[in-house]
């Protein structure tokens, strides 16, 4: 194995094992704190009406996305990954924007942080996101090469 | 060697870590507990963990649809802006 497949291997790794963390740290500290969950979700204008369904759906699926990338389909794990945090990230553009009311944020995956650098944060994660899905495309591109 | 520490002690312990810091946060956020009565139920409901709403604010702070109060008398409702 050359050199560049073996980096460009433990860095798809070292990244999937960051949203791994990242999603078992999310989805544990939701299933955890449920009730708080429920009444930040109850308090969103956008989500409101789903509460019931999104408490439970969003741990649950934060869960299912980190077993995949660590599954032998990692790509569509991280294919999800990189999906789940843009939806995430429009959203709090959208509350930071159009919401009449902004909930608080806290309970969130770093609650020290407020909505805007909650931004720069799960941006940062789509950048990773990124990089991981083209290095696992090009690596499996090369290797059918 | 090498291959397995990736493939599996590496996982295991960013899952061990995550579960951990999740637990311990939940327990440095441990705050009190909040009430409200739900009429076809008998006596006050707790919400042990309390819910993150002010006591200020225009909105009211509901809970499976019922209002949220601070102590158990009922007497202090949880509001939002």
């Amino acid at each position: 194995m050359k050199w560049q497949q073996k980096y460009t291997i433990l860095i798809t790794e070292i990244i999937s094992i960051l949203f791994v963390l990242l999603f078992v740290y999310a989805s544990a500290s939701k299933l955890l704190g449920y009730q708080k969950f429920k009444v930040q979700l109850i308090q969103s204008s956008l989500l409101s009406p789903y509460a019931n369904v999104i408490v439970w759906f969003i741990p649950v699926l934060e869960l299912g996305i980190a077993i995949l990338l660590l599954s032998k389909y990692k790509l569509l794990g991280l294919q999800l990954s990189l999906g789940l945090m843009t939806v995430f990230t429009i959203y709090i553009w959208y509350v930071l924007n159009y919401s009449p009311h902004i909930p608080c944020s806290c309970g969130g995956v770093i609650s020290s942080l407020n909505w805007t650098e909650h931004i720069i944060f799960n941006l940062l994660w789509i950048f990773l996101a990124i990089i991981a899905i083209q290095i696992n495309i090009r690596f499996k591109h090369t290797v059918q090469c | 060697m090498k291959t397995n520490f990736l493939k599996s002690v590496l996982p295991t312990f960013a899952m061990l870590l995550a579960v951990g810091l999740a637990f311990a946060n939940n327990y440095t956020n441990d705050s009190d507990p909040d009430y409200y009565d739900d009429p076809l139920e008998p006596g006050i409901q707790v919400i042990p963990d309390g819910v993150d709403c002010p006591t200020t604010g225009q909105k009211p702070c509901l809970y499976e649809g019922f209002q949220v109060y601070d102590d158990m008398g009922l007497t202090v409702e949880k509001r939002y802006d």
